[in-house]
């Protein structure tokens, strides 16, 4: 995207910052930072921060020696510190006289907190103001997520063939995790690929194992695309041979409840009533306490950012926004179903990214 | 017979009771890794392992989601996704009058929620850290061998690398046959490969750069092993080495990565390892070039204490594990760095990469 995208966001931020008396803010999650400066930085364990003055409408990027002229091609000024003095002495040149400063709370931690405190500058959270700046999408935003469903549609086809007895849940992650890295514009620093078979896929956060996929399985995979920095999110479950009335029962089910939420979405109403949508479905049929989870959740620059679908979230759907629909039904020792997919909301309603089929039939690997 | 993570908790245990605190209250799934031997996924979910000294027990905060994950190690409470855990979070730790708390790893908005329970909130950090820092015989021996498996690729490298493949391209091959160790952990990896002039950007990443004949070819990655990290540097010349500047330097990278080794040993400050590689840089003439520290602490955490910067004065002490990796970094030419493993023993140390340093050992023929 083009400087001036950046310039646009960074204006946007000082003016909400000024409705708010904020004169300035600092903020630290790479993701914002990306947000606002197109500037991708990995911190490790070094202290990144970028000083957004709404006043001057200046932005200056507080940086370790390492990340010098990170912000070139930016109009972003750099203060450099190096690692034996640490980040204080260009936090202290950054703030010194200011009288209110926003802070992204959720995401420095308490230890720099106080660092901060050190300044004397009475803080305030800022976290909201980006997290809503992030969570409308324009144009631009929803098309890269568009193309990161596209690949992981793609690489998911490639991986079908594959999925058969024998073969182990890390082999299937690998595949997968080649297929999309080989197109052109997907990132790979980053990855979220759980490919889990029978008995595992019940563990809704589990991780691919050596374990290998057995007849009568059922094989949860979710993962994630990232394609210039936006993510998608699909999950889809297999079966390898014929699956058991129980599995096919819930698939069923789950199948319901992700129609019936992807149905709700539209513009207006609060996002309670998309988790309601799905959570009504599975506990009609006595599944309710094995949906574990929320569901769904906002993706974009994060994997999961807001908005949530939860039943207690009464933020008001509005065009622009992008999130996951991912009921879930999970039966120790014998498997779990989620049938995922994202959605963004449009004028007139809502319009769903992903495509790959939810057919039983065909997710069936005879 | 108890673990080695009852171990763990107990000296925790013993540690809070010295300075007289009940409880505390750890997030970082590194920590909670080192203290159950589980990996928790909580993505941004609360979840914490709260240690209660006077009792000597421990129990584990997690969202529904993660229902059944410590598997048996410690008791759990779980909170859903639609209540939040501020009431499980006063369950488990309300009427303390302070707790210990890992303040570098949670935010301040969750520290908020422990300040209003009334809790003075004492930073654990440092503590872990310290437990952490120095590694036990099974520990010492996961990172061998993941440093066995970044010397085998390294091997692998060498065979197949030639002009014409791109930084992806090799950084795929090497992700590739990394994975395929049985015991690789494939949730986390970082695998730098950088061509010609992109060497001389530290903190870059694999494009779809094609490596020329004459290139220097930067190969900066860890092996995720067991939970365990490896990580390693090494240079590559493809064919023959194109700029006579970059075998300059190339021999004072590799005096100061010497000279820093042989400064290892129980007593001397981690301040007086990283003078030994700067001095011998900055003797050269190339000490502006010396953007970084010397090296960092490695186990459960790619970047853990000990670091070994200009400023830390902590003294080395037996199963400390660090890195050590001066470079020279040339904006228009390129950028030489050499890393290796090295271990604190009772007289000395023990470099735990094996691969040959010469510069004559890289010279690529294909």
């Amino acid at each position: 995207m083009r400087q001036e995208v950046y310039e646009k966001r960074r204006e946007r931020a000082y003016q909400y910052l000024r409705e708010n008396q904020i004169p300035k803010a600092l903020v630290g999650q790479s993701l914002t930072m990306y947000y606002l400066t197109g500037a991708m930085l990995h911190p490790y364990d070094r202290f990144l921060g970028l000083v957004l003055d709404a006043e001057k409408e200046e932005c200056s990027a507080i940086i370790p020696g390492v990340n010098l002229n990170c912000m070139s091609g930016t109009t972003v000024k750099e203060i450099v510190y190096n690692d034996s003095e640490g980040p204080i002495k260009a936090l202290v040149s950054a703030l010194e006289g200011c009288p209110l400063l926003g802070v992204e709370m959720n995401y420095f931690s308490m230890r720099i907190g106080n660092l901060i405190s050190k300044l004397n500058i009475p803080v305030v959270d800022v976290t909201d103001i980006f997290k809503k700046m992030r969570m409308i999408k324009d144009e631009k935003e929803i098309d890269l997520i568009i193309k990161a469903s596209e690949c992981a549609n793609i690489a998911l086809a490639k991986l079908m063939p594959l999925m058969k007895e024998g073969v182990s849940e890390k082999e299937l992650a690998l595949e997968l995790y080649c297929n999309m890295a080989k197109t052109p514009g997907v990132i790979t620093e980053t990855t979220c690929i759980q490919t889990l078979a029978g008995p595992n896929s019940a563990n809704p956060h589990g991780w691919p194992s050596d374990n290998l996929l057995k007849k009568g399985d059922t094989v949860t995979v979710d993962f994630c695309t990232c394609y210039q920095y936006y993510w998608a999110d699909l999950s889809r479950n297999f079966f390898i041979g014929e699956p058991s009335d129980q599995l096919k029962d819930i698939y069923k089910i789950v199948l319901e409840a992700n129609m019936a939420a992807i149905d709700v979405v539209k513009p207006g109403i609060p996002a309670k009533m998309v988790d309601q949508a799905a959570r009504d479905i599975i506990e009609k049929h006595g599944y309710g306490e094995k949906f574990l989870h929320r569901t769904g959740h906002g993706v974009g620059l994060d994997i999961h950012e807001d908005p949530y679908m939860d039943d207690v979230n009464e933020l008001i759907l509005e065009e622009g926004m992008v999130f996951t629909i991912e009921p879930g039904i999970y039966l120790e020792n014998i498997g779990g179903i989620r049938i995922e997919d994202d959605v963004v909301v449009t004028k007139g309603g809502h319009k769903v990214l992903t495509s790959y089929t939810k057919e039983l039939d065909e997710i069936v690997i005879r | 017979m108890i673990n080695a993570f009852e171990q763990r908790r107990n000296r925790m245990y013993d540690l809070l009771n010295e300075s007289g605190l009940n409880k505390a209250v750890i997030g970082n799934p590194k920590s909670v890794l080192y203290f159950t031997g589980i990996k928790i996924t909580p993505y941004e979910r609360f979840a914490a392992l709260v240690l209660d000294a006077k009792n000597r027990t421990s129990l584990m905060i997690l969202p529904s989601v993660d229902t059944n994950c410590m598997k048996g190690t410690v008791p759990e409470i779980t909170y859903l996704d639609s209540e939040g855990p501020d009431k499980v979070i006063a369950d488990a730790v309300g009427g303390e009058e302070a707790i210990a708390i890992e303040k570098g790893y949670f935010n301040i908005a969750i520290g908020e929620k422990f300040s209003k329970l009334g809790c003075k909130l004492f930073d654990v950090g440092e503590n872990i850290a310290k437990m952490r820092m120095c590694k036990d015989e099974t520990e010492i021996e996961t990172i061998q061998r993941a440093a066995e498996i970044v010397d085998s690729t390294l091997e692998y490298v060498s065979k197949l690398v030639k002009p014409g493949m791109t930084e992806k391209e090799l950084f795929m091959l090497m992700y590739e046959y990394i994975t395929k160790f049985p015991g690789v952990v494939t949730d986390e990896f970082i695998i730098l490969v950088l061509g010609g002039e992109n060497t001389a950007n530290i903190h870059a990443m694999p494009s779809d750069y094609a490596f020329k004949e004459g290139d220097i070819i930067l190969l900066d990655f860890c092996a995720y092993y067991k939970h365990y990290w490896s990580d390693i540097t090494r240079c590559l010349f493809l064919g023959n080495v194109g700029n006579k500047k970059l075998a300059e330097i190339y021999e004072i990278v590799l005096g100061a990565n010497l000279a820093a080794i042989e400064k290892v040993k129980p007593g001397v400050k981690a301040s007086e390892v990283d003078k030994a590689a700067r001095d011998y840089i900055t003797n050269a003439g190339y000490g502006e070039q010396f953007l970084h520290r010397t090296g960092h602490g490695l186990g459960i955490d790619i970047h853990e204490e000990p670091y070994i910067s200009a400023s830390n004065d902590i003294t080395l002490t037996e199963g400390m594990v660090f890195t050590i990796e001066p470079g020279i970094y040339l904006p228009g030419i390129g950028g030489v760095r050499i890393e290796d493993n090295v271990l604190v023993t009772k007289d000395g140390h023990r470099i735990l990469t094996k691969t040959s340093k010469k510069l004559e050992d890289h010279i690529i023929k294909y």
